[in-house]
């Protein structure tokens, strides 16, 4: 349609009286993930930034014990968790292609791809508790840590079936005994020793007997990771020097085999995986080998015992509201 | 010397500074400081205690701005994780405890306010704080009287008394509680809580559009809050709504003025009412109803604009509050979870016939312990064909497996804390959520439910819910909240999880509407849940693919728990005043829909200064993290233990020369006890030297001494309230030490167990201690006594009821004489069974069955057992149906049939209460009146095991009565009861009737 340029003007008021009236006859606003007119019920609305709620920083920055003890746990972590991603990624690498691994392969890619996510996971905390340590902020902390000790734990889970696939490879090292092989039979040793030494922190006497029987010497598995060149491998199965507890099960790994159920390191083993794993999740994942949470029932008997729960209120009821009953 | 002292102080020592490490392994942890302290029971929870005390520094400061002058009196909380579902609470009664509860708020049908729930629940609690606590100068004056605000206790009933001028408001309705505490949850919020709630607003439009009348304001607390299917939540409902309608109509400041406890302002709550609006409240609450009503047709209009959505209905009957249901399409079945009013919560399957509807509704099972909305979480195993549900909701959940082959629970799993269960049919596993110490995390089950495994942890703080696996397995949905009260729809990735990949996407976000009980459709090509985003709960879908979210429905009421089936239906609740009606509708994106007026926003736009209620006028210091955390400390009970309070009291002591056999006895109550009554000592001294007694019996003590489950109780002529009364006597001349130890479990009610002991010692005795008309022996008044009992039982009830309905109870108690050299023993054995009647509703039977034996001397009055009598007294304290008891046998009279050995039997039917809607004043109303009628058959010495003495006469007694009890209301809490019964007996050489009339205090 043609306008008439001394009409224009009265075509625009025109326009802007009815746009300004239907305005009124318009009722709500429109999310912009709808379409149509469809109406947003009114409500007052002062939405404001997520509240800041960090209590697992404010306390890593004001308990000096804890900060020091979710470190080391850290630290723990990713050397365990290091080795184990180094060692499944060097034996699919070599597994690949061999018929006699084909039905290992998801195993190992599967634990793999949860060493790599936990490491990246660890990696994160880890930064994150660096800034924490210069007073900085580190939002990202717990949500971090959270996946990493979710990761462990799947890891551990995994664990259980370690045995099967070293039967399956020594299996066939003892078919294959040739020098092409030599790799394969030193990360065969190093596997070994790291199912060892998770057994040894589980404390679980089945598997200590299980695996005692397999691990020749220390020497040997050390050996075999000298030989394999690998640094990062090698420094991994000496257990980091810095690392107390870790020191402690390397000692007693080599002596105290035979012991390990109820020895010491059974206390270094707790030490690790209960004192400083955080509190939530590793109260959580204790609780879930036996389905049984201990600390809420603990409260329960309390209440349940003392009548907490009717105080004051055994003849004159309380207000008390339950979102849900 | 100095040997025996060294162990007796060391003794005293442990016992003062840590008394629990001989009754409990438990340690109770405080953080104290001068504005309030804090107690929970796991080290591990010290972290959230400065944040809960910066939430409890801001409810506090925003209360301060509103109301001036706070309660002097610095509240003791309590950081429990004893319950699964949400929940918070306050008592003012003797002095205010906080109770918060660490587990998530419930989400379903989007209730509650779904910000950071700590930062909510201090806005609302400590509401309660003010409105129960807060003392003008009249309150302070009886407080120092009586040292501390008085617990009403029914053993003394003047103490109610004493109570009420302690803490006039704490004894106003529910409504008036919850109203003003809703309403600034929101206002404090930044406009997140249920005053501007879409529930809220859909609970009063659905009731207009069924015609159902609102109730008035007497009826809401006598028939609303019963039997209603919400039950105690129209009292949040009615009270929010009515306190909006008030802003609306007359401003903010007069509802200050109403609330505030001032100097000026009246005791009772309606008194108040009327002086600061200047007209009765219950002309108020009518106006108010009379505007709802038009608010609310307006607002049906504004929906019918646009075309509505047709419903089918699927079912003949509402099933009142239900879990969302579950459809097996292959075989036609539809699986549930439901709770309506006169009927045991259960799970149901519904066959679905070929019209399309529910044919058949069959009862699978009994659910123990359900949730108010949704009863229960529900999830099926369709290729096992297993049904798993939790139970015990509002405590520690729990899993139960239904085998639906087999036809019954094939497993029950206590404690699993398990919430939003649902079954992956592709990996055979069950995933569900649980909350730990305030920490959610997402978890799995092998299919025997024998392993669990963390899948994903949240972050402290973060609430979510409406979990649901895709039917392929490969994904999980659900509600994430964010503090600021948003709400997201996320989705893991299987594939993710098992890798230990962290990590879900955010589908799409709300920042001020919900996205609830999403479930993927039948092909996982889409979502389906519900949104007010219109002010109505309406169904909308997410499509997966394109990423659009659209509306399925435009209806008047509400949808909820929607299903998009694969015959392109859409299967849901439709929300009706008296709860879910399932219907089913056409799947079509509709484009246009009009939104509702909220009554909160209302009143917004009228007073706009409500919403400067969030804002602080002056910045709060900060706590520091360390400042609390480092100031932990071990709460000892014995330590915390100070003087509570005195009054004087009445009661009444035995006096065989007086007219009514009692003289009344003048005296004065002390109290001790620590903030958690952990430790309590109660004290009575007092004096009836007008008695015609000995000087000895004219004076008078006792004392209660309560550890933990022990008690010790000391007295020298004890005395008893209604003995002034009677026909029953408790007080009795002499002296007495009593040691018990008491226990009980409760973890998995409504089965419970319990159990406990006691050994005593009397002296200067005339009457037997449990027999009244049984004088002692010629010689012997002193004596000593033990006793053992156990019992267990499962007592349930349905919605509305006022007794347990269903179940049994098995007891066994023993007793034994010391007297004269000799032992006294007896035996009884109880068992009790129940049954809800499918007649009408809250109709049962029961079936009592007892037996007993002595077996001492039967001519001694230490070797029998003696029945008779309903044996309520004239004003009471005890339980109304006291003719349940073994002893009771209605008509005879009391102690009057005497037994070496019994069996007895008692039918008795319960009929339905009747409940009164609008009757009766504000502060005094009566509540229902029940009817119940019964028939005994008690048989004495048929047999007998003791060989000490001559077989007495065998005898067979027969009672048959009825008995009709109306509960009266006073001031809200202070229930009593007035009960009248008749009762014939015969049988033994009697033939003779009773008439009894009692009311029941407290």
């Amino acid at each position: 349609m043609y306008i008439k340029k001394s009409n224009f003007g009265i075509w625009l008021a025109l326009a802007a009286i009815v746009g300004f009236g239907a305005s009124f006859l318009y009722n709500g606003t429109t999310d912009d993930l709808t379409e149509g007119d469809i109406s947003k019920a009114i409500r007052f609305s002062n939405v404001k930034e997520d509240p800041e709620l960090a209590v697992i920083e404010e306390k890593l920055r004001n308990d000096e014990a804890f900060y020091n003890s979710t470190k080391m746990s850290m630290d723990y972590l990713k050397n365990r968790v290091g080795t184990l991603e180094t060692l499944s990624e060097r034996t699919l690498a070599i597994c690949q292609g061999v018929p006699e691994f084909e039905s290992q392969l998801n195993f190992l890619r599967s634990l793999n791809a949860k060493a790599c996510n936990t490491s990246k996971s660890l990696e994160t905390a880890a930064s994150c508790l660096d800034l924490l340590a210069e007073g900085k902020k580190a939002p990202a902390y717990e949500q971090a840590s959270n996946n990493a000790y979710v990761g462990y734990s799947k890891i551990r889970n995994q664990m259980m079936s370690t045995k099967q696939f070293v039967e399956v490879l020594n299996s066939y090292l003892a078919a294959n005994p040739s020098e092409e092989n030599k790799e394969l039979s030193g990360l065969s040793q190093i596997w070994t020793l790291y199912c060892a030494q998770d057994a040894a922190m589980s404390g679980s006497a089945e598997d200590i007997k299980y695996w005692k029987g397999k691990v020749s010497d220390m020497a040997s598995a050390l050996a075999a990771g000298e030989e394999l060149s690998d640094k990062q491998l090698r420094s991994d199965i000496e257990l980091g020097g810095n690392m107390r507890g870790l020191e402690v099960i390397a000692q007693n790994l080599a002596k105290n085999f035979d012991d390990l159920a109820e020895g010491p390191l059974k206390g270094v083993a707790d030490e690790l995986t209960n004192g400083a794993v955080r509190n939530d999740i590793g109260d959580l994942t204790q609780v879930m080998q036996k389905a049984f949470p201990e600390s809420g029932v603990a409260d329960n008997v309390l209440r349940n015992d003392l009548g907490l729960g009717e105080i004051g209120a055994k003849n004159t009821g309380d207000l008390s509201d339950r979102s849900g009953r | 010397m100095k040997r025996k002292l060294l162990p007796a102080i060391c003794g005293l020592w442990i016992l003062v500074h840590n008394p629990f490490c001989f009754v409990s392994a438990q340690t109770i942890y405080q953080y104290k400081s001068d504005d309030a302290t804090i107690c929970f029971f796991s080290q591990k929870q010290s972290q959230y205690v400065p944040h809960l005390m910066r939430k409890y520094q801001l409810g506090h400061a925003l209360h301060e701005q509103v109301w001036g002058e706070l309660p002097s009196q610095s509240p003791f909380m309590m950081l429990t994780d004893w319950e699964d579902d949400g929940n918070a609470g306050v008592t003012a009664i003797p002095h205010t405890i906080v109770q918060i509860g660490m587990a998530p708020l419930n989400m379903h049908h989007f209730v509650s306010p779904s910000n950071e729930r700590y930062d909510h629940l201090f806005k609302h609690e400590y509401t309660h704080v003010v409105m129960s606590d807060k003392a003008n100068d009249t309150d302070m004056a009886v407080r120092r009287f009586t040292g501390n605000k008085v617990v009403p206790n029914s053993k003394y009933p003047l103490s109610a008394l004493w109570s009420y001028f302690d803490a006039p408001r704490w004894y106003a309705p529910r409504w008036y509680h919850e109203g003003i505490a809703c309403f600034l949850e929101t206002w404090m919020a930044d406009g997140i809580g249920r005053a501007l709630g879409g529930y809220d607003e859909t609970y009063f439009r659905t009731n207009v559009k069924d015609g159902k009348k609102l109730y008035s304001v007497v009826g809401l607390e006598t028939e609303g809050t019963t039997s209603d299917f919400q039950q105690g939540a129209t009292s949040y409902l009615y009270g929010t709504r009515f306190v909006n309608y008030l802003v609306l109509q007359y401003g903010f400041d007069k509802l200050v003025q109403f609330y505030n406890r001032t100097d000026d302002s009246h005791t009772f709550y309606a008194r108040q009412f009327e002086a600061v609006y200047g007209k009765p409240l219950r002309e108020a609450w009518e106006e108010w109803q009379a505007y709802e009503i038009r608010h609310q047709n307006e607002n049906l209009n504004r929906i019918a604009e646009y075309p509505l959505t047709e419903t089918k209905t699927l079912s003949d009957r509402n099933i009142g509050a239900a879990a969302p249901l579950i459809f097996d399409e292959e075989r036609k079945v539809a699986y549930g979870a439901v709770n309506y009013p006169g009927s045991l919560a259960q799970i149901v399957e519904m066959k679905i016939g070929d019209d399309g509807k529910f044919s058949r509704i069959r009862k699978l099972a009994n659910i123990d312990g359900p949730l108010m909305y949704q009863t229960s979480y529900l999830a099926y195993d369709k290729k096992n064909r297993r049904l798993i549900w939790t139970d015990r909701n509002s405590s520690l959940r729990g899993l139960v497996v239904y085998d639906l082959n087999e036809g019954h629970v094939v497993k029950r799993l206590k404690y699993q804390r398990m919430y939003d269960i649902c079954y992956d049919n592709v990996h055979d596993c069950l995933y569900g959520l649980i909350s730990n110490q305030g920490v959610l995390h997402l978890v799995k089950y092998d299919s025997e439910l024998e392993n669990r495994e963390v899948l994903y942890s949240f972050p402290f703080g973060v609430s979510v819910g409406d979990l649901d696996v895709s039917h392929d397995g490969s994904k999980l949905v659900a509600s994430l909240l964010g503090k600021n009260g948003s709400h997201s729809l996320i989705l893991f990735d299987m594939s993710d999880i098992d890798s230990a990949n962290g990590l879900y996407t955010t589908l799409c976000s709300l920042d001020d509407s919900n996205l609830s009980q999403f479930r993927f459709s039948h092909d996982d090509s889409r979502l389906v849940g519900f949104s007010y985003f219109t002010g109505v709960p309406n169904v909308w879908q997410y499509d997966l693919q394109s990423g659009e979210l659209d509306l399925l429905s435009n209806v008047q009421t509400g949808l909820f728990s929607p299903y998009l089936a694969s015959d392109g239906k859409v299967y849901a609740f439709e929300f009706s005043s008296d709860g879910m009606t399932p219907v089913t509708f056409e799947h079509k994106i509709l484009k246009d829909a009009n939104s509702v007026e909220f009554l909160g926003q209302k009143a917004y736009e009228a007073h706009p200064e409500i919403a400067e209620l969030s804002n602080l006028k002056e910045s709060l210091p900060k706590i520091e993290f360390g400042q609390v955390y480092d100031s932990v400390t071990v709460y000892k009970p014995l330590k915390e233990m100070k003087f509570q309070g005195a009054h004087p009291d009445i009661s009444a002591f035995v006096d065989r020369k007086a007219w009514n056999n009692m003289t009344p006895v003048l005296g004065y109550q002390f109290a001790f006890y620590d903030p958690l009554s952990l430790f309590s000592i109660n004290l009575f001294v007092g004096a009836s030297p007008w008695s015609n007694n000995a000087w000895k019996n004219r004076f008078h003590a006792s004392a209660d001494i309560k550890y933990m489950r022990w008690k010790l109780n000391a007295a020298w002529n004890p005395t008893s309230f209604y003995d002034l009364f009677g026909p029953r006597r408790a007080s009795r001349k002499g002296y007495q030490v009593v040691l018990s130890y008491d226990s009980s479990n409760r973890l998995q009610s409504p089965f419970t167990t319990e159990w406990g002991a006691s050994v005593g010692h009397y002296g200067d005795m005339d009457a037997l201690p449990l027999y009244q008309d049984r004088e002692v022996d010629d010689g012997i008044t002193s004596f000593q006594t033990a006793s053992a009992y156990y019992s267990c039982g499962k007592m349930i009830s349905s919605l509305g009821a006022i007794t347990a309905e269903q179940g049994y109870k098995l007891s066994a108690n023993a007793y034994t004489y010391l007297a004269g050299g000799k032992l006294f023993p007896s035996v009884d054995l109880s068992a009790d069974f129940g049954v809800l009647l499918p007649i009408g509703q809250h109709n049962s039977f029961w079936l009592k069955t007892s037996a007993g034996q002595a077996f001492g001397d039967a001519s001694s009055s230490f070797g029998n057992s003696y029945f008779g009598g309903f044996r309520n007294n004239y004003v009471d304290n005890g339980t109304v149906y006291r003719y349940r008891t073994v002893s009771a046998m209605p008509g005879a009279k009391i102690d009057q049939i005497m037994a070496h050995s019994y069996a007895k039997a008692t039918g008795e039917i319960n009929f339905c209460p009747i409940r009164f809607n609008n009757f009766g004043a504000l502060q005094f109303y009566p509540n229902y009146i029940e009817f119940c009628a019964f028939a005994h058959d008690l048989v004495t010495d048929w047999w007998t095991l003791s060989k000490s003495a001559p077989r007495p006469e065998k005898n067979n007694y027969v009672s048959v009565g009825a008995q009709m009890n109306t509960q009266l209301v006073i001031f809200t809490h202070l229930k009593t009861t007035l009960s009248v019964g008749y009762a014939r007996v015969w049988g033994g050489g009697l033939n003779q009737g009773e008439l009894m009339v009692s009311l029941k205090l407290l």
